[in-house]
Formats: C-alpha cells, structure tokens, sequence
C-alpha cells in the first residue's frame, strides 16, 4: 500500500481527465493523474478530431453556449500548449459543413437550424444553409457527387489532431508539476479523515482532498460508490483512413475530414452495441459506400486502417458535470465532446473543483436534469 | 539491387512499360521484381520522410513497393503479376484526388 | 446468392495445400485463397514455372518437393482463388465469413470452417541504413530469382543468421553469384545454450547435416566470410553504398555494396489472427508471438477456425504439410467428414519438433545481441526512430498501443508488420519487463489496404449508416 497526499486526484487520463488535470497543475493545485494501462478502452484514441459547434445542444442551450465558448478559446489554448511543450494541435477553424445528401436531409438540418434559433432566444446561433455551388467554392479542385445537395455551415466549427492534443495536455501537465501514474485501475472510493483515497486493482492507494472521476465508461461503476448516478453507455462509432493524400479538404465536412498528415477520416456510425469496439464489414462498406458516392475521386484510394471507438453518450447527448451532496468534494465529469470541450475543461473546471466557481448556467450540466426521465438516479 | 542475367523469349516474355521504358519481363514475375531489373532505383519516396525507398521484402509485407500501376496509385508492385503493355510509374508524391478524376 | 463453402482456407503454401487437398478428398467443398497469382506460397514460390523451365537443380530438395505438392493440389478438387487479398474475418451464427477483395471488389466467403495457413515472413531487423535502396531480405532475393530468374547486382554482400542464410548462400553460389561477402552475425554467447538440446536433435539429424554441407561448400566460393558479426550498418545516399560491420572480438570492416541482403529468421505471419483477437503467446525460444491453438490447430477462442503451418509457430515446410493435414482432417472431422490422414504425419511433425529448440538456441534473433541506435528507423511507413520511441517510453507511454497513440508507430500501411517486434522490444528494454509480459499493438481489419471503391461492394444490403 502506498501513501500518497494531493490536493485532486484525477481518475482517467484521457480526452476530458487529460485537460481538467492540464488546467489544475496549471492553476497551481498538487494533481496526481491516475489512468490504466496500455490495453485499456481508451475512448480518447478513438476520435475524430472535431473542435465541433454546431448543433450541439439541442434541447439544453448552455452547451450550445458551451461549445460556442470552447472553439472561441480553442486557439488560445492550442498555442499555450504548443509554447509549454512544443507540440503543435495542428488546430484550424476554417468553418465546418455538414452535407446534405438527401432532400430528407435538408429538411433535416433546416429544421435543426430553425430550431436552435428558436432556442437562443435573441436568435444568436450561427449556422446556416449553403447551397451546392458555394460549397464547391468553399472547397475547390475537388468533385462532389451528384447526391450532394447543400450543407450546413458554420463558421465556428473546426477541427485537430487528437492523438497530438492527448500527448500535449499530458506533456503540459508534466511540465506544470503534475504527476502521472499509469497501470492504476482505480476500483474504490473511500473516506480518507479530512478528504478521501482512492485503491486500485493493482493494490495501491492514493489520498488527496478532492476527486474529479473523469474515467469515461468506468464513471457509472465509481460514481455510484460515492452517491452519484452517471447515466452514459457506450455508443460505437466506426471510421476508416485512407492513405496520407496531398492536402485537398480545407473544411471538416461532419464525417469526412483530412488530418494534418495528409490522410482523410471517413465515418461514421453510430451503433448501440454495448462494449463491443470491433470494425465490421457491413459499416465499413457503408461507410466507403457513402464517401464515394459524395466524393467520387476517393474510388480508387486506399483505406490502410481503421478503427472503432465507444462513445461515451450520456441520454441527451449533453455533458453531465456534478459533484456528489454526500461526498463532497468528489466530482463526476462526462460527455462524448472530449476535444472540442478541451479548452472549456482546461480553463474553467479547474476553478468548479478548486473554489466551487462555475460558469454561468453550469448547474444546467447537473445529473439532477434526469429527475422525472426514464434516465432519473434509481431510488432507494 | 537487381540484375538479368537471360533476357526471357517467347511465350515467356511479357513486354510493359516502367517509369517510360520500354523492359521485356518474365511471365510470373512482379512488377516490383521487373522494375528493379529495369534499372528503377527507388519504387517510391516515404510520405513522411521523403527519402527514396526500393522493396525490401518482395511478398506484400514491407509496402515500400507501393507504385502506380495502369493509373492506378498505390499498389503494391510485388503482388501484382507483370502484364502485356501495362504502364508502371514510380510513386514519387503522395496521390491526390483530381478534378478530372486521374486520382 | 450467397458465396458459402464448407471450408475456407487461407495460403496456398505447403500447409494450405495440404488442409485443402485433404478436406477436398473427404468430400467437402473447399475454397483456397491465395495473394499470389499460382500456388506454392512462399518456400515453393512459382515452383510450376521454375521446373518448367529446368531450373529446379538450383534450388534444391526441399524446394523440388513443391512440384509433386502443387501437382496434387491442382487435381484436386478444390475452388482455387489466386490473386485474393483477405481483409478481415467474422464470426457468424454458424461459422463465419472471409471478407477479402479480388477483381477490383471486397467480398464476403461464409465458411463454416476457416483454417488459417498464411505463412511466415522474415523478421524484421532493422539496424542504420536499413531503409536505403538495396537492402533486401534475403527472401526476396530468392522470390526474385525463382519467379524472374533475377540475381543480386554485385557488389553483393549477405549478413545474418540462420539455417536459411546458407541456403540461399549454396543457390546463388549454384547460380554462379555468390555473395562477395557474407557476414555470419553471431550471438556470442550462444555456444554454452546449444548443448543441452544436442541429443533432442539427433530426431532431426538430418536438417543439421544440410545445414553443415552448405557451410562447406560455401567457403569454397564466397569472397570473404566474416564471422562473430555483431553491429552492422548501411550507408549511402540515395542508395545503399556501402556496408560497415563490428565483430564481437572488436574488428571492424567495411565493403564496397550495389546489394545486400539481410536475413534474422522468419516469425508467423499473425497480422489475421491477431486483428480476430485470438489470444497469442510469445515463445522466448523461438522468440515470436503466436496464435494460442490446440494441438490440431483450433484457435483459442473460436470454435470454428483453425491455424497450420509457421503461421501457427515456425517449424518449416515438412511440418507444415503435416500441420495442414491435421487442421484439414480436424475441420472435416467437425462436419462429419471422414478425412485420410496419412500415417506419418505425425512422424515428420515429431522431426521437426525435435530440432526446432536446437535451432532456436543456435540462432536467436539478432536483436538480442546487436543494440539497435536510437537513429536508427523503426517505422519505416512512419518513419519513426528508435530514439523516439525511447522518449515517448521515459515519458510514460506504458506500452505498444500508447507508443501507436503518440508517435503514430504501426499507422502506416504495413500496420506494423515491420515494427511491432521491435516496439514491443523496446519497451520491455525500457520497462525491464519480458517479451513474454508484452503484448503487440492490436489491429484491426481491414488488414491489407482495400480501396474504397472496393470497399464499398461490402455495402450489399444497401444500409443506411447508422445516425445518431
């Protein structure tokens, strides 16, 4: 048994745990990060890399706001930490589209953009519909199919390298004093005196004052131990990559983008088939299905992998942000935005977890939005 | 890397072009095989590197054999059977995706 | 209408033939696919072609066997298809499917049986200039004389280890090319390991004999033969120039080089089995990962699919044979068929057995006695060094997958074929840790790259993707 005394202990080191514990060494606190080993689950490696605002939070207008929020900030926080560790994003907000390949589709994604309008309230919500033509302008040289019929634009949409990001936000909590403990596969949450310690699988425990579970598909087993009911399950999503190609997509286009190295991510499925996280031959073939028929050129490229993620989804698809009435000081934090909501995680959850200070409206992110919901904390 | 040491005839002779050359192969060989004995110094450069590179396994495990084949990008030269008049070129750039569709 | 067999088998080498020629003649219906364009698979490459045009003489006795091998394949009635690269596999209700591409699409083969016999590749061994135009595994030489009848441009130099080494050596010595200089890399610790395992071998005496002749008829003609190499090195600019090497006695050397060609051994090819999840095991003696399967070759964790031949653990050509008749009369056996086993099958696979620990222990793989520069590339698609991967270790990276994750080693298109030995070596140096407690990155289908026009021929059923 080791002894070890921290200001916070985050559980789970990627997309979200990554960026909460960047921003708390940052702030000052004495953090320890506690995340598996090698073969975990690892949501975090599994993303597309979207810095994503559009159409985010329907039905629950602080993550719109939310979201809005992060991708003004994004660049900032992408420069803060490239110059604490060198590691360059790859970050751009060239605007992102998400195409209509259907007139089932443009009624969809009109009434979306008339909804989140009526949502905002004073109207404030920036998307809108371009037509064929101007999507052709916004990426030139290449050949859309004939099924692509228009778009929806936003300008603050964007995208980033996330596996680069992940490395960034754990070099950067290094070099801001945070400590890494890996090969720790936090099972308990136990009351410590004054604050409360954590065990592991491999035997060790680790004490501090204040907990953030940021583990992703482990949150629901942990929480419940301290009073907290995190409601997500896992929601797969399979993309294949091409060969690195010379750079032609400018824009992220929802489900087809081009990294920085040259190769392009076509996705996505969204599949409720509990942890399963294989690659199947029928999405596959969907998906390259789709991508060709909206972007002909593709036919004769090569996809050279893939892979398939488990989405954290919580019910509504909005973040859950809540700290337990019974355990105080131990938070629970969730969602399936890990890198879009970075910059938001780094600059302000460190101060919800430090001082109780929380954005306007953050009580809106609460578990309690379930009461009354087939998703409501079981009782008794 | 590779030399021919008798030219094949006959029925055994499989004429192509490699990177605009006009090379007489063996019947059963590849065209990684092929344009190595064609003098071709590198089948293509490395995406990230840039640097030259030549097959280094000849069975489709190394993938540095990638070349263009009958406008083809891509394709690994060494799992492909030398054909009558097919047209080989280095791949010395990463594709793009053409307007025109050449890929 | 569905594409459905009865069995499935992947490879046509010596233990793809065999699973297939015996399940055939039990009466089932059998589909082979094979990468290549004619059966042999690797050790019996264009086997057909080679005798056809008399140059069988200068390969030897093990290599002529393919030709009685292929004969009886072709009789067989069996659904051959060549030039068929495999992608994936799925399980299904009852057995599963093969999806793979050929003709310009991807396709799915339902099987109710699979036997997995895809072979073996060279061990990568990656040390500095590996990655110059002109260095080549010795494999591929062999692949281009047998198939182009093509030889190494001289001056042609030959470094490694292993029985295989010299046979090659002794055909292109046959060939009237032998190398200029050949390079013996050495462990120099070995000699106290091999003794215990002498008597063991005498089962396979005969495969050391082979091994001692070439050794002499070799010196006769090879222009310089080094041994106790220990470090070797490649230099040049656009192409390989030179090649520098060390002795464990501290002589160093250098020659003049159009060619050289390196082999370290050859490890299963369980880039498949591995991308199915099938649980694999590292064998320190034979120091490569295979997949865990019964002794009739079921794979763990499945209830339908089989391994044989090296792709199940390297054992050579006879046990192969061996090995695929087996899987082939185990999978007919779960049909209810009634496969002819021949009666010494269990003899060859005996001989094998009994001197692989002997030539394990003689030849280790060159990683355990030459230290790998931390300039030296390690992922050639990636173009990822050594150095790198040392870094991305200190600073936390717990293993292959997190090494994947920040340094995007085993992303390129070999998928890590040419690297994940050496990832995986490198962080149980770093960890301290055994190879055996190590697992390499994990993989995915598709396994070989597939267009996405080819791709898209998957989507049979017409499915909408699923949307949120």
């Amino acid at each position: 048994m080791i002894m070890d005394t921290t200001d916070v202990i985050v559980i789970g080191g990627g997309m979200v745990g990554g960026a909460i514990a960047y921003g708390l060494a940052r702030a000052g606190a004495d953090t320890l990060m506690l995340d598996e080993g090698d073969d975990a689950i690892r949501t975090a490696r599994g993303n597309f890399g979207l810095v994503w605002v559009q159409t985010k939070g329907r039905g629950l207008q602080r993550y719109q706001d939310w979201s809005r929020e992060s991708s003004e900030i994004w660049t900032e926080f992408s420069d803060d930490l490239q110059e604490s560790t060198g590691v360059n994003t790859g970050y751009e907000k060239p605007g992102g589209l998400t195409l209509c390949t259907s007139e089932e589709d443009v009624r969809a994604s009109e009434e979306i953009i008339t909804a989140m309008k009526a949502q905002a309230g004073n109207g404030q919500y920036d998307a809108w519909m371009i037509d064929r033509q101007e999507i052709e302008a916004l990426v030139p040289g290449v050949r859309f199919g004939p099924d692509v019929l228009a778009a929806s634009f936003c300008p603050h949409d964007g995208h980033a390298n996330p596996l680069k990001l992940l490395r960034a936000m754990h070099a950067g909590f290094q070099k801001a004093g945070g400590r890494y403990q890996p090969n720790a596969s936090v099972v308990d949450i136990v009351r410590d005196g004054e604050g409360y310690a954590v065990l592991t699988a491999e035997g060790a425990r680790y004490g501090a004052a204040k907990i953030v579970i940021a583990c992703g598909h482990g949150i629901p087993e942990l929480a419940a131990k301290v009073g907290l009911h995190c409601p997500t399950r896992p929601q797969r999503g399979q993309i294949l990559v091409t060969e690195r190609l010379q750079p032609m997509l400018p824009l992220p286009m929802g489900s087809i983008r081009q990294t920085d190295e040259g190769s392009i991510m076509l996705g996505v499925s969204h599949e409720e088939v509990g942890f399963d996280d294989r690659n199947t031959g029928d999405v596959s073939g969907a998906i390259a299905a789709r991508a060709a028929r909206i972007l002909p050129d593709l036919a004769n490229v090569n996809i050279v992998r893939s892979w398939g993620a488990l989405r954290i989804m919580p019910p509504d698809g909005c973040p859950i942000y809540d700290e337990s009435e019974t355990w105080p000081g131990v938070f629970m934090t969730t969602n399936h935005s890990g890198v879009t909501l970075a910059s938001v995680h780094a600059k302000h959850i460190p101060d919800w977890i430090l001082r109780g200070e929380t954005p306007v409206g953050f009580q809106d992110f609460s578990v309690k939005r379930f009461e009354g919901t087939p998703h409501a904390a079981p009782t008794g | 890397m590779l030399r021919r040491p008798v030219e094949p005839e006959g029925n055994a002779a499989v004429r192509l072009t490699i990177a605009g050359q006009s090379v007489t192969a063996r019947r059963g060989e590849s065209v990684a095989t092929a344009a190595l004995a064609a003098g071709l110094q590198a089948t293509r450069n490395a995406p990230v590197s840039g640097e030259p590179r030549a097959p280094y396994c000849f069975m489709g495990v190394c993938f540095e054999c990638l070349m263009t084949i009958d406008g083809q990008p891509n394709r690994q030269a060494c799992l492909v059977p030398v054909q009558e008049g097919m047209t080989v070129e280095p791949q010395m750039q990463r594709p793009s995706l053409g307007v025109s569709g050449d890929g | 209408m569905a594409d459905s067999v009865d069995i499935a088998v992947l490879g046509a080498g010596p233990a793809g033939m065999a699973a297939a020629v015996i399940s055939a003649n039990a009466g089932l219906k059998v589909a082979v696919l094979d990468d290549q364009a004619v059966p042999g698979g690797q050790i019996w490459r264009n086997v057909e072609a080679v005798a056809a045009r008399g140059d069988l003489g200068l390969f030897g006795d093990d290599y002529a066997a393919g030709v009685d091998a292929v004969a009886d394949f072709r009789a067989t009635d069996v659904d051959y298809r060549p030039l068929s690269r495999v992608i994936g596999v799925e399980g299904a209700d009852i057995g599963g499917d093969v999806l793979y591409v050929r003709d310009g699409k991807a396709g799915r083969l339902h099987a109710k049986r699979l036997i997995i016999a895809l072979g073996a590749y060279e061990r990568p061994m990656p040390f500095l200039g590996w990655t110059l135009p002109g260095v080549m595994t010795a494999g591929a030489a062999q692949i281009a004389l047998k198939t182009g009848g093509l030889l190494p441009k001289r001056p042609f130099v030959l470094a490694g280890q292993g029985p295989l080494l010299l046979l090659l050596a002794a055909q292109f010595r046959a060939a009237g090319a032998a190398p200029d200089v050949l390079l013996r890399l050495d462990d120099p610790g070995r000699k106290w390991s091999a003794g215990k395992h002498g008597l063991r071998a005498l089962a396979g005496f005969s495969d050391l004999l082979k091994g001692l002749k070439w050794q002499r008829a070799l010196s006769d003609d090879v222009g310089k033969t080094i041994a106790g190499v220990t470090q070797l090195e490649a230099s040049g600019g656009d192409r390989l120039a030179a090649v520098h090497w060390q002795t464990a006695d501290g002589m160093a050397g250098e020659a003049k080089a159009a060619t050289l060609l390196v082999h370290d051994g050859v490890i299963p090819n369980a880039q498949l089995t591995r991308a199915m999840r099938i649980p694999h095991r590292y064998d320190a003696a034979a120091a490569a990962w295979s997949p865990e399967a019964s002794t009739d070759g079921q794979l763990a964790d499945t209830d339908w699919a089989y391994v044989a031949g090296d792709n199940a653990g390297i054992l050579g050509w006879a046990a192969a044979t061996a090995t695929g008749a087996k899987a082939g009369a185990a999978a007919a056996a779960a049909l209810s068929a009634k496969a002819a086993v021949s009666n010494d099958v269990d003899r060859r696979l005996g001989r094998a057995r009994a001197v692989r620990p002997l030539l394990d222990a003689l030849y280790p793989p060159a990683q355990a006695f030459t230290a790998i520069s931390d300039d030296t590339v390690i992922c050639r698609c990636e173009a990822i060094k050594a150095g790198a991967v040392r870094e991305a270790l200190a600073m936390g990276a717990q293993g292959p997958n997190q090494i994947k994750a920040f340094l995007r080693t085993g992303m390129g298109p070999c998928q890590g074929r040419m690297c994940a030995y050496t990832v995986a070596a490198l962080a149980a140096e770093a960890q301290g840790t055994a190879l055996a407690d190590t697992d390499l990155m994990r993989l995915r289908m598709p396994i070989s790259p597939v267009t996405v026009a080819e791709m898209a021929h998957l989507n049979e059923t017409d499915m909408d993707l699923p949307t949120a």
